[in-house]
């Protein structure tokens, strides 16, 4: 026999955890259409045409042989001025209702202005049931071409370009960067998002560039250079390679990584970085000559290749006034003053003026190549 | 007229029968023995005819011993209770020999041992009824009880419900004595104590063993005080014990273990336990009995340590995936949908797709069926039972799926779940789960994660609440007793088990004494001038 104290303790127990679980608007899975990737091109009138991609209902583990490629996922189009009233409206034309735990993908169309492009992610980042690691990326438009490339590398329940995406050991460069970073970037004064810039091109996926998202006015592509010196100061070089010719040899350094260290102030007229890069690889090619000699002209070599590249990315940024490798950012917050009369989002840019030292190390490859 | 009078007889009898049972009644509410002895032979035997209701298996023989010339003794006893051999060579022959007035016999007239004089007749039916062989004499004032039992017993044979691949494989029998003797062999040390203990008005045999010295007498006399209490008017067996003596008898959580190996048995007590042996059940009890005792088994001490304390994880792994798997899949499919990774989500939902019921149903139809599968094995001849198992398998696991009305993960799910259950070494507790994993599921239902927490809640606090013949049955978890968890998550080298279990409140803690652990400097080894010479 339950006591009545015990009793009435335990119904609302009960009552509390039914009002805090929030489980009344819950669905089962067998009700829910997964929304894997969501793409957003500029519209007419001001709205947006937003893409959905599901994954296909029918696609289980017995029956994804007889699924081809393009038939693992299906879109859906709509036309919208923001995110929820594209939710609503996707709802309209579903038999399930739009599950977006899951989302993993965000795709801006190029033709998208910067500014439109981060209130689309803000937009996402305020709805609480959509996570915040998606990734983002561009492409140039109708971004529905790309989310629904069929491909044969991956198969549902991966998708295609969150593989793509998330293999950062797959390529030179690593620009993964999930919303809640791109946000962050987005509204800290001085700091301007990137996005690798994807095409779909006779059936596979390319990354030809980096898009910088400045805080007005279209959205930037970075020429490949300049990319590539971005990724150097930003340490987001993963894998990178590259071979030179020098008194008729041929060096290629492989498994190049870099490590890089700014110090960066706001003075008068600008901001002065001290900029340090830290480089290392590994000598791939045989030479005829002394591998110790070898590996000390390929070491001045690299050094080079780099430096010039951080130095046309810095350019490219004085050049277009605005800074992707929130080197602003950093000198704005060691001056406590402007940090708090800087509001959210807004645009503040200094010629920037960078001493850069590359340091260097080559190995040669040894019996583990 | 002989027709009424044979009536008028028989209603006499009948009433006589009734005022039989009035002064055994109020005897027995006075507490006294009541309804005295009284040597009239004639008597005697009319009423034992009455009592027995003339059973062919009584025996009464009337006897004429030179010491009772000219009158006749009367000697009674259970034809398949006694040792026959026995009664005509200690009773029957010592008897008609003798010349000692009937009122000095005794050890010495009698061959057999255990000769006691027994004033009272419930004394004299009870002894009967037990196997005692009785001798009444005329003129002399009490009944002679001569021990001549002797049952018909089952050979020492393996256990069958706790099976074990290495140790000793010893089962114990029903005879009371047989397991005492069993238990004494395991551990021959005279400080092994028996209480012998008669429980209930039938009287059971009932023994309590310990260790003197070791076990803490507290808890012996909680045990022994528990017992005399027991009233029970049937012949109970170890269950009904267990379950009156035993902590919150309503529980679904036993707290009082039973155990058939003597093994087990010792190990126990050489923890400072307590074992109680009921005559006829071949299962003896074992208290105190925290969660964490019926989680370890005979064969943690008999294999190596580390793969006794591998297995009893692999226990806990078990039983997390029994009682919380099917649970999180519900709340994962049916409530918290974000809970689950991508891919797997897309698994899932692409694997449901064309199924016509809900998860839960499907995870309550499954559960339904393993249930049945389990009762009819359990019911059907062990040839027959491993057929309906393997077709049950078969039928279950893969018509169901094709026929579309349960989905593979399910299936999955559940036959996980299942045999999860029996990594749970005592049977008692797979039951308790399998009732902890439907309110899991009812709760996950419903409210999802949170329901599986909020049972979770309830569950550790119940379990924290009880007790176990004074000790806190969620020892040593709560309370938090670190020093125990070598012998109970794990099982630690013998070497390192030093001190036993304090759960049971041992007199002495120490398991290993401290000379033994001191490696001979002969056996050492190591950086030099330590090593050998």
């Amino acid at each position: 026999m339950i006591p009545a104290r015990a009793a009435a303790g335990m119904g609302t127990l009960l009552a509390v955890a039914l009002a805090a679980a929030g489980c009344g608007d819950a669905h089962p899975i067998e009700s829910r259409a997964i929304v894997l990737a969501v793409g957003a091109d500029a519209g007419r009138g001001g709205e947006l045409v937003w893409t959905f991609i599901f994954p296909n209902v029918t696609a289980s583990a017995s029956s994804i042989t007889n699924l081809t490629p393009a038939t693992q996922v299906y879109s859906t189009h709509v036309r919208a001025a923001d995110f929820a009233s594209a939710v609503e409206a996707v709802q309209d034309r579903l038999s399930r209702q739009p599950y977006l735990g899951d989302l993993q993908v965000l795709v801006l169309g190029l033709s998208l202005p910067a500014q439109r492009a981060r209130a689309v992610v803000a937009d996402l980042q305020q709805q609480a049931l959509v996570p915040s690691n998606f990734l983002v990326a561009a492409s140039p438009s109708p971004t529905g071409h790309l989310l629904t490339l069929p491909t044969a590398q991956e198969i549902v329940p991966r998708y295609f370009l969150t593989t793509f995406l998330a293999c950062h050991w797959c390529r030179a460069f690593d620009w993964r960067m999930p919303a809640w970073e791109w946000w962050s970037r987005s509204e800290s004064p001085g700091a301007a998002p990137v996005a690798p810039v994807l095409v779909a091109e006779d059936g596979d996926v390319v990354n030809t560039g980096v898009a910088v998202y400045p805080s007005a006015g279209p959205v930037l592509v970075m020429p490949p250079d300049a990319g590539a010196g971005l990724a150097y100061l930003t340490s987001r070089v993963t894998r990178d390679s590259f071979s030179f010719s020098s008194e008729g040899t041929t060096y290629t350094v492989t498994r190049v990584t870099a490590r890089t260290r700014c110090s960066c102030r706001l003075t008068g007229d600008g901001l002065v970085a001290d900029v340090a890069v830290r480089v290392h690889g590994q000598l791939a090619a045989m030479v005829s000559e002394n591998s110790t000699a070898a590996a000390v002209r390929a070491r001045m070599l690299v050094s080079r290749y780099v430096l010039e590249r951080v130095l046309a990315a810095l350019a490219w940024a004085n050049a277009h006034r605005v800074d992707p490798a929130d080197l602003t950012e950093k000198a704005i917050l060691r001056a406590p003053r402007l940090t708090y009369a800087l509001a959210p989002g807004s645009e503040y840019f200094r010629p920037i003026a960078a001493r850069v030292r590359v340091a260097t190390v080559v190995e040669t490859a040894g019996i583990s190549r | 007229m002989e027709r009424d009078l044979t009536s008028l007889l028989a209603q006499c009898a009948r009433q006589l029968n009734r005022l039989d049972g009035w002064l055994a009644a109020l005897a027995s509410k006075r507490g006294g023995p009541g309804d005295p002895y009284r040597p009239r032979i004639a008597l005697v035997q009319r009423r034992l005819q009455r009592i027995m209701a003339q059973s062919p298996d009584v025996v009464l023989r009337r006897l004429a011993p030179p010491a009772c010339a000219p009158h006749v003794a009367l000697v009674a006893y259970v034809g398949g209770l006694v040792d026959s051999t026995l009664v005509e060579s200690g009773v029957v022959t010592p008897l008609l020999s003798t010349t000692v007035p009937p009122s000095e016999w005794g050890e010495r007239t009698f061959g057999a041992g255990g000769v006691e004089a027994v004033d009272n007749w419930p004394d004299i039916l009870a002894r009967l009824t037990r196997g005692d062989t009785l001798v009444f004499a005329p003129g002399c004032p009490v009944a002679w009880s001569v021990a001549t039992a002797r049952y018909k017993e089952r050979t020492i044979s393996r256990p069958k419900t706790e099976m074990s691949v290495r140790g000793p494989d010893e089962a114990f029998t029903e005879s009371i004595t047989t397991q005492m003797a069993q238990i004494r062999r395991f551990l021959p040390r005279p400080d092994l104590k028996f209480i012998p203990l008669a429980v209930g008005k039938q009287q059971q045999a009932v023994a309590v063993a310990y260790i003197e010295g070791v076990t803490n007498p507290a808890l012996v006399d909680v045990v022994v005080d528990r017992l005399r209490r027991v009233e029970v008017d049937t012949r109970p067996n170890a269950t009904a014990i267990a379950g009156l003596i035993r902590d919150h008898p309503s529980s679904i959580f036993p707290t009082i273990r039973a155990t058939e190996r003597v093994g087990l048995a010792m190990w126990r007590l050489a923890e400072g336990k307590v074992l109680v042996l009921v005559d006829g059940d071949p299962f003896v009890l074992v208290a105190p009995a925290p969660l964490a005792d019926f989680y370890r088994t005979e064969m943690d001490y008999s294999g190596a340590w580390y793969d006794a304390s591998f297995v009893r994880l692999i226990r806990f792994v078990g039983w997390g995936i029994g009682v919380y798997l099917p649970a999180l899949y519900l709340a994962a499919t049916e409530v918290n949908l974000n809970v689950i990774p991508a891919t797997f989500l897309i698994s899932i939902a692409g694997s449901r797709s064309g199924m016509p019921a809900s998860p839960v149903t499907e995870v309550l139809l499954m559960v339904l069926v393993i249930e049945m599968l389990r009762e009819a094995a359990i019911r059907l001849p062990q040839v027959l039972g491993t057929t309906i198992g393997t077709v049950g398998a078969i039928v279950v696991g893969t018509a169901v799926v094709r026929a579309g009305i349960v989905s593979p993960q399910v299936i999955v799910l559940i036959t996980l779940t299942a045999l999860s259950f029996y990594t749970a070494p005592v049977y008692e507790l797979t039951g308790t789960w399998r009732l902890v994993n439907f309110a899991m599921l009812s709760a996950a239902t419903v409210l999802g994660l949170e329901g599986i927490v909020f049972v979770s809640m309830l569950l550790i606090g119940q379990l924290c609440r009880m007790s176990s013949f004074g000790v806190p049955y969620f020892e040593p978890w709560a309370p938090f007793r670190l020093r125990d968890w070598g012998n109970t998550i794990i099982r630690l080298p013998y070497a390192h088990l030093r001190r036993r279990p304090t759960g049971a409140r041992p007199l002495d803690t120490r398991w290993l004494s401290p000379p033994a652990l001191r490696t001979s400097v002969h056996l050492r080894t190591g950086r030099s001038g330590r090593g050998p010479t």
